[in-house]
């Protein structure tokens, strides 16, 4: 086999002890399992080499090797990522998986490669969950008048205004205290980053609303790929297959356990009965259209038609 | 020469001045607004940052080219005026080094900026790059006007340690 | 090995004499050639993003709310307001200059333009008073450094940003020990004029008193409406810089009048240049960080003071005694931009609170600012006061040694601080 020693800085947001640091740590061991101990990768935690954003560029620009990290901010660089942003795209993670795997996740995968990057896995972030701490939210009307922390992305501050909430930015590092203090009354994130964050300190409901599923990717800089022999990229797409379930699993059990953990700590949880979640996706409709208008339309039919594949 | 430097100088201190302002605007009409109207700008984050960068960049060139950044100057101001001279000449030499380097890479981050683009505003990421870029050039005219003038042995060279050398500015 | 790189060619560039923010940047080059890791891109890109940091964005605002507090009289109205209260006391000047200090100091993000204001304002008056002026610039200077203890703080801001440490903590934990600074400056200040002969002003009248309450009123309500608005959930630590900033402008113009607006453009380009100098620092920090980082020095570190991490206590005071070191030749932010990430590793696996740690970094940095041969805060009251280095250093050596005994204590007893700090958070 054609392997040469190398080794590969990755960097990623979170910490070492998170679901994304264990599944680093997966794809360190198995790559070097693979490659017989030649490749060797380094994991930087906790946004050591930088945010999301600073990363993609050092791959861009072949400083840096790899990385993982949200979907949502490779929209900057093909503007087809925004379509998974939407709104109630997926019912569950099957769905989410089997379009991600499938050949509409992989077609967006195969379009950052124009751009100086090699997209070789989905991994899970999960689904987006409300907390407040004004009360619980079972209808969309709940939310009237809720000052809500949002991503600072159109779509969502768009989909909660419709919802009645006030939706308003705020840079995740000063979200915490913004809590605390009543500044904002709530956010949105997927369950582990609620745990992990400590929020459960501050917000008082719960609510399993599942409105987003957010995916992360593991990228390569496309500079560092295209030096590689066709034996190491075979061994780095296994890897990276390999650690892509484990964490789809690991996401999911660590979900289930803050989940129990977060009732644990005092938070008061619901779930959205399926009605409710049929009468918000009629609400936020108006944000498909948009998308389609602004030139998402066959990306958007493209996807719905993959999704009720997977239905079937 | 020195008289285009100046003029450029003043207009990018009017600059900066305008950008705090329009910072100021932007966080304070944000807070003003959550609180009030339970809303917010949606770009209030993006633009104030953007904003912040250039000001800190062109900033750093009108400070680099007084002689305000801060120094240990106190091994210099020991050393016989030759001997600092001396010194002068080599940190003037790696500082010109230090200002490629920045805009080399600044360069290579606005050509992948000129084709990513922010969340809100979608405006391309390269004006981030830029503000190392467009600054960076200025720097580096800034430290090689001052090292002509120390071979030179002109009145006006700044070489740290001198006991006219300019006055930093206050930062703690 | 890698240590020895970072620290020969740091201190090796800065020793040239060139600014402190090349030295880190060459210091990161120098890393990136020494671990083979050599990229443009990397300098580049880290210092565009060291500047773009959102919570950052707190330092212009604070240095806009001092320019606009001296510029617009705000400053002036609390020392009128300190004398009348205390003018009569013997030494009571001193006293002045403690409690104007401590008052701007909540209200104001720096060291320095404390000093500035309160030496400006302070001397002349302290001068024509008899008063010895080498001795009442040490006591201005010492009184100065309280600035970053009591919220708002640019330097606790700072340190939040480059260690992970929460801002706000930060900022409730500082409260107790900046104000028993205070308690230690008036102590040394009675013993140093024990045996000075000095005239005192008259004791003003409580009319008059009242009468210079109600002047400085708006700029007393500042402090309330700043830690009230952020404990209230109105604004967040960073954005109460800007409202610090408005009010500041606000009082200024619309109550005291004593600012136009042909004031506002060279009071926002002073700010904007200082600021830039700062986070100038900040950016080619960040070059030297990112490299610590890949270099894993913080590791080294640790495994080097392995011994001490079962005790808390000594590696404390061991990392006081390096700090105090560091602190006469290098000034506040450089040193939290280096050495906070570097230690921080090492104080959590001691078991050391973060928090604690914190407040101690930058009070230990704050007596930096007094000690020469580089002291700013020193520079700025020479400047003001037209002392001479030796003159003031006379006069501020006392007041070095108590707050360093301050430290000390605070080493053997972390409660002194960590408790206030439990009581406000
Ligand atoms: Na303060
Ligand atoms: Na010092």
């Amino acid at each position: 086999q054609d392997i040469k020693p190398r080794l590969i800085r990755f960097g990623y947001g979170l910490s070492e002890n998170s679901n994304q640091g264990r599944a680093v740590k997966v794809f360190v061991d198995e790559l070097s399992k693979r490659s017989g101990g030649k490749l060797k990768v380094k994991g930087f935690g906790d946004a050591s080499l930088g945010s999301d954003i600073q990363m993609q560029n050092a791959l861009i620009g072949g400083a840096q090797e790899m990385m993982v990290g949200s979907t949502a901010t490779l929209v900057g660089i093909v503007k087809d990522f925004g379509v998974y942003d939407l709104p109630f795209l997926f019912n569950n993670e099957q769905e989410a998986d089997a379009v991600l795997d499938g050949p509409f996740g992989q077609k967006l995968i195969a379009s950052l490669n124009d751009k100086g990057l090699v997209g070789l896995v989905y991994w899970e972030n999960g689904f987006r969950n409300l907390t407040n701490s004004k009360r619980p939210i079972t209808k969309a009307e709940d939310l009237g008048g809720i000052k809500l922390r949002v991503m600072q992305n159109p779509v969502y501050i768009d989909m909660f205004n419709r919802f009645g909430a006030n939706a308003v930015p705020l840079a995740f590092s000063e979200l915490f205290t913004a809590l605390e203090t009543g500044t904002v009354d709530g956010q949105e994130n997927p369950v582990t980053t609620i745990q992990s964050s400590k929020f459960y300190e501050v917000q008082k409901y719960l609510t399993i609303s599942k409105h987003v599923y957010s995916p992360w990717i593991v990228l390569a800089s496309k500079r560092w790929y295209d030096g590689l022999s066709a034996d190491e990229r075979k061994i780095l797409q296994e890897a990276a297959v390999a650690s892509r379930d484990f964490e789809r699993k690991d996401s999911r059990e660590a979900s289930t356990q803050s989940i129990a953990s977060l009732k644990e700590k005092g938070m008061q949880i619901n779930e959205l009965s399926t009605a409710e979640l049929d009468r918000m996706r009629e609400l936020v409709k108006p944000a498909f259209d948009k998308y389609a208008a602004e030139g998402g339309a066959d990306l958007l039919a493209n996807l719905q038609a993959e999704i009720v594949k997977v239905r079937k | 020469m020195k008289r285009l430097a100046d003029v450029l100088e003043r207009l990018t201190e009017w600059l900066m001045a305008a950008i705090l302002a329009a910072m100021v605007v932007l966080v304070f009409g944000n807070v003003v607004l959550r609180y009030v109207f339970n809303s917010g700008i949606v770009a209030s984050e993006e633009l104030a940052r953007l904003l912040f960068v250039w000001m800190v960049f062109l900033g750093a060139t009108v400070a680099l080219r007084g002689g305000q950044h801060i120094g240990l100057e106190m091994l210099q101001e020991r050393l016989p005026p030759k001997a600092r001279r001396a010194c002068a000449l080599v940190s003037h030499l790696l500082m010109l080094y230090a200002v490629w380097l920045l805009v080399q890479g600044s360069w290579l981050q606005l050509l992948i900026g000129l084709d990513t683009y922010s969340t809100v505003l979608r405006f391309p990421m390269a004006f981030y790059a830029a503000a190392g870029f467009l600054p960076g050039l200025a720097m580096a005219c800034a430290v090689l006007a001052n090292l002509v003038k120390i071979l030179g042995g002109h009145p006006e060279a700044r070489v740290p340690g001198d006991p006219s050398a300019g006055e930093a500015a206050y930062a703690e | 090995m890698t240590i020895v790189v970072f620290l020969s060619s740091l201190f090796g560039f800065m020793l040239l004499g060139m600014p402190i923010a090349f030295a880190l940047m060459l210091s990161g080059v120098a890393l990136m050639a020494h671990l083979d890791f050599f990229d443009a891109q990397l300098l580049a890109q880290n210092m565009l993003s060291g500047a773009d940091n959102f919570p950052l964005i707190a330092v212009p605002f604070f240095l806009l709310a001092g320019g606009l507090m001296n510029q617009g009289g705000i400053s002036r109205r609390i020392v009128d307001l300190a004398v009348t209260l205390f003018g009569h006391i013997r030494g009571g000047l001193g006293f002045v200059a403690i409690g104007a200090a401590v008052i701007l100091a909540s209200l104001s993000g720096s060291a320095i333009a404390d000093t500035a204001a309160v030496a400006t304002l302070l001397i002349p008056m302290m001068r024509s008073n008899g008063y010895n002026v080498e001795k009442s610039s040490g006591l201005i200077a010492s009184a100065g450094i309280i600035a970053p203890m009591l919220p708002p703080s640019m330097s606790f801001i700072i340190f939040g940003v480059t260690t992970n440490v929460s801002i706000t903590k930060l900022f409730m934990a500082g409260i107790a020990p900046g104000l028993m600074m205070a308690a230690v400056l008036v102590a040394t200040w009675v013993w140093v004029v024990r045996r000075e002969q000095m005239p005192t002003a008259p004791r003003r009248s409580w009319a008059v008193r009242g009468q210079a309450f109600v002047d400085a009123f708006w700029a007393l309500l500042l402090p309330i409406i700043i830690v009230g608005g952020m404990r209230g959930g109105v604004f967040t630590p960073t954005e109460a810089a800007v409202v610090a900033a408005v009010y500041a402008f606000l009082i200024s113009f619309f109550v005291y009048r004593s600012l136009t607006l042909a004031m506002l453009p060279a009071i926002l380009i002073a700010a904007a240049r200082t600021t830039a100098v700062v986070m100038f620092l900040v950016a080619a920090a960040l070059v030297t960080s990112y490299m610590i980082t890949l270099a894993d020095l913080p590791g080294m570190l640790i495994e080097l003071l392995e011994p001490l991490l079962d005790h808390p206590k000594w590696l404390m005071a061991a990392i006081m005694v390096v700090l105090t070191l560091v602190g006469t030749a290098m000034d506040l932010t450089p040193t939290i931009l280096i050495l906070g990430p570097v230690l921080m590793p090492l104080v959590t696996r001691a078991g050391i609170d973060p928090v604690y740690f914190g407040v101690m970094f930058v009070m230990v940095g704050a007596v930096g600012l007094l000690t020469p041969p580089v002291g700013t805060v020193l520079n700025v009251v020479c400047g003001v006061a037209r002392v001479s280095m030796e003159g003031i250093i006379k006069g501020v050596w006392p007041y070095v040694i108590t707050y360093t005994i301050l430290l000390g204590i605070f080493v053997i007893f972390p409660e002194l601080i960590t408790v206030p700090a439990g009581w406000l958070h």
